[in-house]
């Protein structure tokens, strides 16, 4: 199975202005890559433009994609090697289709039907930690929780047998609690099937819990790439000791003023 | 109105073909009989069936009546018709609709059975069912027309009342204050008149197609007045012969029906508050 | 007495229709709760716990099946208590400038003429740290975090005693929700406004607050001063407060050292 997706000279471009500029990036399997930065830095483009699901009017002008060192097309690892789970888990679904079949159909792509494919989906849904696993099948979108789907789009990337993951803010549309079980469930994942994810956040307090390593962006450039440890410890970048110097304000035990 | 101005110059080609169209039409419908070059009603058999030539530009009908002077002084009629039927239409729609939309329980339950009862049938058998009552007639063509389309509009916007009614920006004026009535006619009226009038714009092809449907089924005007669907009407014996006969009054129609097209488009992008973001950057 | 009195609060609402059967959802039941002058209070919930019920019933939006809400002196009440929504975007009309909406509550409930209204407005924007001549922009032209600003100076119009945050901050960064929590506490120094903040999220409760409380099971499980050692003992606030993110990244265990074509192996 693949170990490294890298990603060179990421360039996004909407009419003349750069979005995106030369991202390069490594993922590794069994590893949690963070990619931080504020609203507005390119994180979520960056995410859009490995996979090719540019939005209207942004083209890509330059990207290279490698997996354990061989080029690959963007279309070929899309919903294969590398799965997407975005920030609203709601838009990410079919409302007028159950979950059985959305499931069924990632399967469908895999070539896996019949029993076969209903005791493979039973599974994954448990290992995601979504026990009622019947109730969920048979349940439409809107009849579920904001982490409930999140876990499910876990699990559907689970089936695509994905090696690589890419969680687009996956958390920001939860609270706390929801926040804290995706990320457990996603740490156990990484640890138990081996998987490579691409964390995209503008919390350090989600790459303080998960991330191993950290890329840094801004105004659509990468500006640190650091050891997790590295980077808490010893910033370098502007931009890294503004988000730190956020996530400490807040989580710092100090008394209202 | 200045957002209509700024749809205008901004990059939408299709909005200026709109405007200019549609300025056009209503230039020929207010000033039609002193535009025409002859009298649309002058009847002269010698001169019957004429094809086109520099005297007359677009040739004569069976009755040697200049057909380029009805088509001009014919617009009056076949537009005026027709924004008389939407703006009854509109009116019955809102109205209807809104207090639908606003009081709620059982006068809306009321209400939208009556809307039900006036859907169950098709536009045409309707009119065709209120002109056996009222009579022929362009009057009553446009009565009839608009009692068969109004039903729909009411609930439309009742739809979008109930929509507006729970946005949080209606309920953020609440806190602020506003009485019901201000709410209404600050917050949720002018999302709604906006969007309806995009749909009608929409919706006068549909309706100039009933009006002049009617008129060509003998229903509407009465010869010698001009008016479009009559012309076609007129011509249809002649379709092997003259067919241009019958190509100048449908170009008019088609002319209409897209020039009110474009300006749905332009007025959707009024209202539409990114693409009005857009312009003002 | 305390500014505001909720006594024996319940509510529920019918759920259900189409897909499943109707029954009644119970969401505050027996909830008491004091308010007072000037303080900023956090109200602590998860999802689903009834704040934003609580939240709306205070506001007077919708009435309680049973109990009490009871204000010191006499209504007019729009005048001493505003809120702020949680999505600033579909919180202000989006053909109307941002300058128009702000002075909504001016005109309604002052007497103001329309120069001190705009006046007014003017110094609100400065106050929320926003450009004077964003008066005239629309919602649309306005960033998530500008929007917000937006939506606080517009509570603040008419110089209510207390402002209800609605999950106010959740849509927003890190960086944003520290900025704006910074301006209310600033707002709060100046003008002695008291803060109901509803939230989801202890560390932003910490930041700002002097006092907590916890809504879990439709009714207050904790009451506590804000402090830097504060624990909770309810299982439910005790959830909320372990999911806060850790502060540090922790060591990381053997796994980073172990070969990956190791691990292929078994």
């Amino acid at each position: 199975m693949k170990q490294t997706l890298t990603i060179r000279g990421l360039t996004l471009k909407h009419r003349q202005r750069t979005l995106v500029d030369r991202v390069e990036l490594t993922l590794k399997a069994g590893q949690v890559h963070a990619l931080v930065g504020a609203s507005g830095s390119g994180k979520s483009l960056t995410s859009l433009g490995i996979l090719d699901l540019l939005p209207p009017g942004v083209h890509c002008s330059g990207a290279s994609l490698l997996l354990d060192g061989q080029a690959v097309d963007a279309a070929q690892l899309r919903g294969r090697q590398v799965a997407l789970v975005l920030q609203n888990p709601r838009s990410a679904f079919n409302p007028v289709r159950s979950l059985r079949q959305h499931a069924l159909e990632t399967l469908h792509v895999r070539g896996l039907q019949g029993l076969e494919a209903e005791q493979l989906i039973q599974a994954t849904l448990h290992e995601v930690g979504l026990h009622d696993d019947q109730r969920v099948l048979d349940s439409f979108a809107f009849q579920l929780s904001g982490g409930m789907l999140q876990r499910m789009m876990i699990a559907l990337a689970l089936l695509a047998d994905s090696r690589f993951l890419l969680a687009d803010e996956p958390t920001s549309d939860l609270d706390v609690v929801a926040q804290a079980r995706f990320l457990d469930l996603l740490q156990r994942l990484v640890e138990q099937r081996n998987l490579g994810v691409l964390l995209i956040t503008h919390d350090m307090g989600v790459v303080a819990r998960c991330a191993d390593q950290v890329s840094v962006m801004a105004h659509g450039r990468i500006v640190e790439q650091a050891d997790v440890h590295q980077l808490f410890n010893a910033p370098q970048s502007q931009e890294a000791r503004t988000l730190l110097a956020a996530h400490h304000s807040l989580t710092m035990e100090s008394c209202a003023p | 109105m200045s957002t209509l101005a700024a749809v205008y110059t901004g990059k939408k080609n299709g909005a200026r073909i709109g405007y200019g169209l549609v300025a056009l039409l209503l230039l020929m419908a207010l000033f039609g009989p002193w535009l025409a070059p002859y009298d649309a009603t002058l009847v002269n058999l010698d001169e019957r069936l004429l094809p086109a030539s520099a005297s007359h530009w677009l040739g004569t009908d069976h009755l040697g009546r200049d057909v380029l002077s009805r088509l001009i002084v014919g617009t009056q009629l076949s537009l005026g018709s027709v924004v008389l039927v939407l703006g009854l239409v509109l009116v019955l729609g809102v109205v209807i609709g809104g207090i639908a939309g606003i009081v709620g329980g059982k006068v809306d339950m009321f209400l939208m059975r009556l809307c039900d009862m006036f859907l169950t049938f098709p536009t045409l058998v309707l009119a065709f069912f209120l002109i056996a009552l009222l009579g022929t007639g362009l009057t009553n063509v446009i009565i009839a027309i608009a009692l068969s389309h109004w039903a729909w509009y009411a609930r439309m916007v009742r739809g979008m009342v109930l929509a507006q009614r729970n946005r949080d920006y209606v309920l953020a004026s609440q806190l602020a204050g506003a009485s019901r009535l201000t709410r209404l006619r600050q917050h949720v009226m002018p999302n709604v008149v906006g969007q309806l009038l995009v749909l009608a714009s929409m919706d006068i092809g549909h309706m100039m197609l009933h009006v002049s449907g009617l008129s060509f089924l003998g229903l509407g005007v009465s010869p010698p007045t001009p008016e479009w669907g009559v012309m076609i009407n007129d011509a249809k014996e002649f379709i092997w012969t003259q067919p241009q006969l019958l190509l100048w009054p449908g170009l008019m129609i088609f002319i209409s029906v897209m020039a009110f097209n474009l300006l749905g488009d332009a007025l959707r992008d009024c209202l539409d508050p990114s693409v009005l973001a857009e312009i003002k950057e | 007495m305390s500014f505001i009195q909720v006594r024996d609060l319940e509510h529920g609402y019918s759920a259900g229709g189409l897909f499943s059967k109707r029954h009644r959802v119970q969401v505050l039941s027996g909830l008491n709760l004091d308010l007072h002058e000037g303080q900023s209070l956090g109200l602590l919930g998860g999802s689903g716990s009834g704040k934003s019920t609580l939240a709306r019933l205070l506001m007077g939006l919708e009435s309680a099946d049973r109990g009490s809400i009871v204000f010191k002196g006499q209504p007019p009440f729009l005048q001493r208590v505003q809120m702020v929504f949680q999505d600033a975007l579909s919180a202000f009309n989006p053909q109307r400038s941002i300058g128009w909406s702000i002075a909504e509550p001016l005109r309604h409930l002052s007497d103001m003429d329309a120069a001190a209204c705009r006046a007014r407005v003017e110094q609100l924007l400065q106050q929320v740290q926003l450009e004077a001549r964003d008066i005239d922009k629309l919602p649309a032209q306005l960033s998530g975090g500008q929007l917000q600003r937006a939506g606080i100076a517009r509570a603040m119009a008419i110089g209510p005693q207390l402002i209800i945050l609605d999950e106010a901050l959740s849509n927003l960064d890190r960086v944003l929700q520290v900025q704006i929590l910074d301006l209310l506490a600033q707002v709060r120094r100046e003008s002695g406004t008291g803060f109901l903040l509803i939230t989801h999220d202890l560390s932003l409760v910490q930041r700002f607050c002097q006092r907590v409380v916890v809504l879990a099971e439709g009714k207050l499980v904790e009451d506590l001063p804000v402090t830097a050692q504060m624990r909770f003992t309810h299982p439910a606030a005790r959830t909320l407060q372990e999911a806060v993110l850790p502060a540090m990244p922790r060591a990381r265990s053997v796994r980073d050292h172990v070969d990956a074509r190791t691990l292929e192996k078994l």
